[in-house]
């Protein structure tokens, strides 16, 4: 069956087309069929006005938006001829950014690259922090302190048949850093790619259509909103050998920010697990293994439990159990609902690290102490609200437990004491005394530069849905971790313990009072093990500093 | 806002506003993605929802060198499903998933060996499908959006849904093509699109319109001859409602090449040719199929055919000119070696040849 219809020139189609999106015309098709047309018609004839005023319009935000996000698009290079390199994006005035474990792989030994921007300079880059199992590693940019960044934004949100761009430089064509865009729709969500071993496993990525090639590696997924949704790092390569063919794949940032607070900090990063395996018998996805000594195990979990929901979610099937764990790094909490037998049960773990035994890695110390000073100064500034004199932000708060015990010690000049004591409204249930020691040796450590010089950042959590930075200080009897909020500095949490059970007693501020200029936790819920909970309150009282002795004569 | 409606309205009247229809969704969504808020409903949404209900992941034979794994798309409530004719299909494993993760044995109902179509069937009821339009004026034009739903790469697995695609139809151009070394017999109209389907796996999926109509079906992998690049192309629908209400096979094209109808003949048998190209290629047998006619008949991998009927062989291409004149329902005997021995294999064609 044939159709001689001469489209080509009945009506233009080219120019309004155009002012469309970017679509590749399959020109040899269209050269065998035109014939030249007595005249060109108009480009936009049969167009409606208002329409294509819509569609410049959109094709202008879209320019736009573009515009300002490759402005943060990094081309990542080695620190010297050997392979390596890809994409990256800027995710903080600082120049912290994110890329892929892969891309940094090659030259993890020196941690020293190079980075180009839009503006066509190429920036010394440094990296912290990697999750090799995710494929994620953070680096940093340094010459300024206004690199331009992108914003974050939230994966959950995407729907397949969107539009989303890969920002990059495939094949390394960007002699002059402008980073290639490239156009396409969400082809995909909660999409699985095995990885090698346990090394760059892509569960629960997206799934895109835009062009993907080596090169691309590192760089964002970037909505029509310019926010970042994902790093992209796959694609599906065949017999045609590794160019695009229109399957590429991306880390949600959901998954990272789960790991931002380790990567900051200049940490490997591990995966977790729950050290138990799921199988479909039917339609019960049933626990079918557990691993001894495992936190599944730990927690209660029993061979032939019905797995029900995790976190809330629903889990139907292997697929999902294996995204929602591949998802998360070590020692994220995780809340099991299941069914054994008929009656159902909530279980709460912690995952425990998944060994990445090929790699060596060490962190480096001087960025985990800039992240506790980067914390720790946030805490005092976003959530105490200390509109600090230096000599508070050097340490000089100090906290007494008595006030009595606070006029008999000699209180530093340069010191603000305050003391938190139990008011004298507290509730009899409650009395908070015997809790202040331990709370305030807590407290002391972000408070106190000479207290807190042994805390380092661990990890990362997750409190309600915040996530947080991990500060430990570890004796070889005694663990405190303070939980900041990883962007904030609130303080979220506190918990203390020994070696073998860090997380013994557990305390959460609740409530606030705002107290010469700071506004301190004072209503608080400390939890046990053990299963105690009080809700716990203290007063502040300031304390001057005795008056000076007067000099002796002669 | 008052305009878009307006324009969307029209689109349905007047094809040559449909180009721009797409536009204005575009429009819409881009404003509202700049909103702060999140926009609850995406104008795509209900295109991509359907799509992904109405093409199933199919499972079944490896055969050589192809997937043992593709696409379908259906058409009809009851369970018919429209796919490309492949390896796939072979043996008695066939299988469609839907999207909802039910798994259904499928049977071949209809094989088009010109057009490389095939109609399944599982034994299911209510299910959501694409009518197929018979007007070939209803083709897409060049620079129409499409949309492809497929599972190339089998990148969806049980209950997830298949891959969605965008891209534009490109134009239309007849087929001059190859699967691997093989010309494919078909040379007719065909849809091209700068979405890239020709994926392992992506055959039998669906190209569809922004008015949710399906456009297309995705053709199995070919090379073009011209430029021996592979071609991102469909079936139209309407060469596949022809092929849909055919009662018979079409008559052969006079192009088609004689070694085409003895490959045909030989894959209805369950027989492959030890054929890695080139002109000298001993009739080697490479595989036979378990449970297929010539295992029956006793041919076996690396039996080296001699002589078909009374003409004697010296190469693949002798066996599929012999074959190729061999009616359905023939009888033919083949003489094989087999190590040190000399064998007189004898076959029957079955009744209906793919």
């Amino acid at each position: 069956m044939t159709t001689a219809r001469p489209r080509i020139f009945r009506r233009a189609t080219l120019p309004s087309v155009a002012a469309g999106a970017a679509i590749l015309l399959g020109a040899s098709c269209l050269a065998a069929a035109q014939t030249p047309p007595a005249e060109p018609a108009p480009p936009t004839a049969g167009a409606d006005a208002d329409a294509l005023a819509l569609v410049r319009a959109a094709e202008q935000r879209r320019i736009d938006t573009f515009a300002a996000a490759s402005a943060a698009v990094v081309c990542i290079f080695a620190d010297r001829t050997a392979a390596g390199g890809g994409s990256g994006v800027l995710i903080d005035p600082a120049g912290y950014g994110l890329t892929n474990y892969h891309v940094i792989a090659s030259f993890l030994d020196s941690r020293r690259g190079f980075g180009g921007l839009s503006d066509g300079r190429l920036y010394p880059l440094e990296v912290l922090g990697v999750d090799a199992g995710g494929d994620i590693a953070m680096f940093r940019l340094h010459g300024r302190d206004d690199f331009p960044h992108a914003p974050l934004g939230d994966a959950n949100d995407l729907r397949p048949g969107q539009w989303i761009a890969a920002l990059g430089n495939p094949f390394m064509l960007a002699e002059d850093f402008q980073p290639t865009i490239s156009l396409g729709v969400v082809s995909g969500l909660h999409r699985y790619q095995t990885g090698e071993g346990n090394l760059l496993e892509y569960a629960d990525c997206i799934q895109v259509s835009s062009s993907i090639n080596p090169g691309n590696s590192g760089g964002p997924l970037i909505d029509l909103a310019g926010r970042v949704v994902g790093i992209v790092g796959r694609a599906s390569f065949e017999e045609r050998g590794r160019v695009n063919v229109g399957l590429g794949y991306a880390v949600t940032l959901n998954q990272i920010r789960r790991f931002l607070p380790g990567l900051r900090a200049g940490l490997l990063v591990p995966h977790g697990t729950l050290g138990a395996t799921v199988a479909l018998f039917g339609d019960d996805l049933v626990i079918n293994a557990i691993q001894a000594g495992s936190p599944a195990e730990r927690a209660g979990v029993r061979l032939g439990d019905v797995l029900l929901a995790l976190d809330g979610q629903p889990v139907r099937t292997p697929n999902e159990f294996n995204s929602f764990v591949a998802a998360r790094p070590a020692n994220w909490p995780v809340e099991l609902h299941v069914r054994s037998g008929a009656a159902e049960r909530t279980l709460r773990l912690r995952l425990e690290p998944l060994l990445l035994h090929e790699l060596v890695y060490i962190p480096d110390p001087v960025q985990n102490a800039a992240d506790v000073r980067r914390l720790r100064a946030a805490f005092l500034r976003n959530d105490l609200q200390v509109n600090a004199p230096p000599s508070l932000l050097t340490g000089s708060l100090r906290l007494y437990a008595k006030p009595d015990e606070a006029n008999q010690v000699a209180v530093p000049a340069d010191a603000h004491a305050f003391v938190l004591g139990s008011p004298a409204s507290q509730p009899a249930t409650a009395p908070a005394e015997p809790y202040w020691p331990e709370l305030r040796g807590a407290l002391e450590l972000l408070l106190d530069a000479g207290a807190g010089a042994h805390l380092r950042v661990i990890g990362g959590d997750r409190v309600d849905d915040r996530i947080a930075s991990v500060l430990e200080q570890r004796s070889d009897d005694r663990v405190t971790r303070c939980m900041l909020d990883y962007d904030t500095g609130e303080l979220l949490a506190i918990s203390l313990g020994s070696p073998d059970e860090p997380e013994h007693i557990h305390w959460r501020p609740t409530g606030h009072k705002l107290f010469d200029g700071i506004r301190w936790p004072t209503v608080w819920r400390r939890s046990a093990t053990d299963g105690s909970a009080q809700r716990l309150e203290f007063e502040l009282v300031r304390v001057e500093p005795p008056p000076a002795a007067p000099e002796d004569e002669g | 806002m008052k305009t878009q409606r307006q324009y969307l309205m029209r689109a349905s009247a007047a094809p040559q506003v449909a180009r721009l229809a797409m536009a204005a969704v575009l429009a819409a969504y881009s404003v509202s993605a700049a909103a702060a808020a999140q926009d609850a409903s995406q104008p795509l949404d209900s295109l991509v929802a359907d799509a992904r209900q109405r093409v199933v992941k199919l499972y079944g034979a490896a055969v050589g060198l192809e997937k043992a794994y593709g696409s379908g798309t259906l058409i009809s409530p009851d369970g018919q499903i429209v796919t490309a004719l492949t390896g796939l299909l072979e043996g008695s494993s066939l299988r469609a998933v839907l999207h909802d993760g039910r798994v259904f044995s499928a049977r071949v109902l209809k094989r088009d060996a010109v057009r490389q179509l095939a109609v399944l069937k599982i034994e299911a009821d209510d299910l959501p499908h694409y009518a197929v339009p018979a007007a070939a004026a209803d083709r897409p034009l060049p620079g129409d959006w499409l949309l492809a739903a497929a599972n190339p790469f089998k990148v969806a697995d049980g209950p997830e849904p298949v891959s969605v695609s965008f891209g534009a139809c490109s134009g239309e151009t007849r087929l001059t093509g190859r699967h691997r070394t093989r010309e494919l017999p078909y040379e007719g109209p065909v849809l091209l699109t700068d979405i890239i389907i020709s994926t392992p796996g992506s055959a039998g999926g669906a190209l569809v319109d922004l008015h949710g109509r399906l456009v297309g079906v995705i053709g199995r992998a070919a090379i073009s001859r011209q430029t021996n690049t592979y071609l991102n192309y469909a079936l139209p629908a309407d060469e596949v409602a022809a092929f849909l209400h055919e009662e018979e096979p079409p008559a052969r094209p006079q192009s088609l090449v004689p070694t085409e109808a003895g490959a045909q003949r030989l894959l209805a048998l369950g027989v492959r040719l030890f054929d890695v190209g080139g002109r000298i290629r001993p009739a080697y047998v490479e595989r036979v199929m378990p449970e297929s006619l010539a295992w029956s008949a006793g041919l076996r991998t690396s039996d080296l055919i001699l002589a078909v009927g009374d003409q004697p062989v010296e190469v693949c291409d002798d066996v599929a000119e012999s074959m190729a004149e061999l009616q359905p329902g023939d009888a033919v005997e083949l003489l094989v070696k087999r190590g040190d021995d000399v064998q007189m294999i004898e076959l029957r064609l079955p009744e209906a040849l793919p």
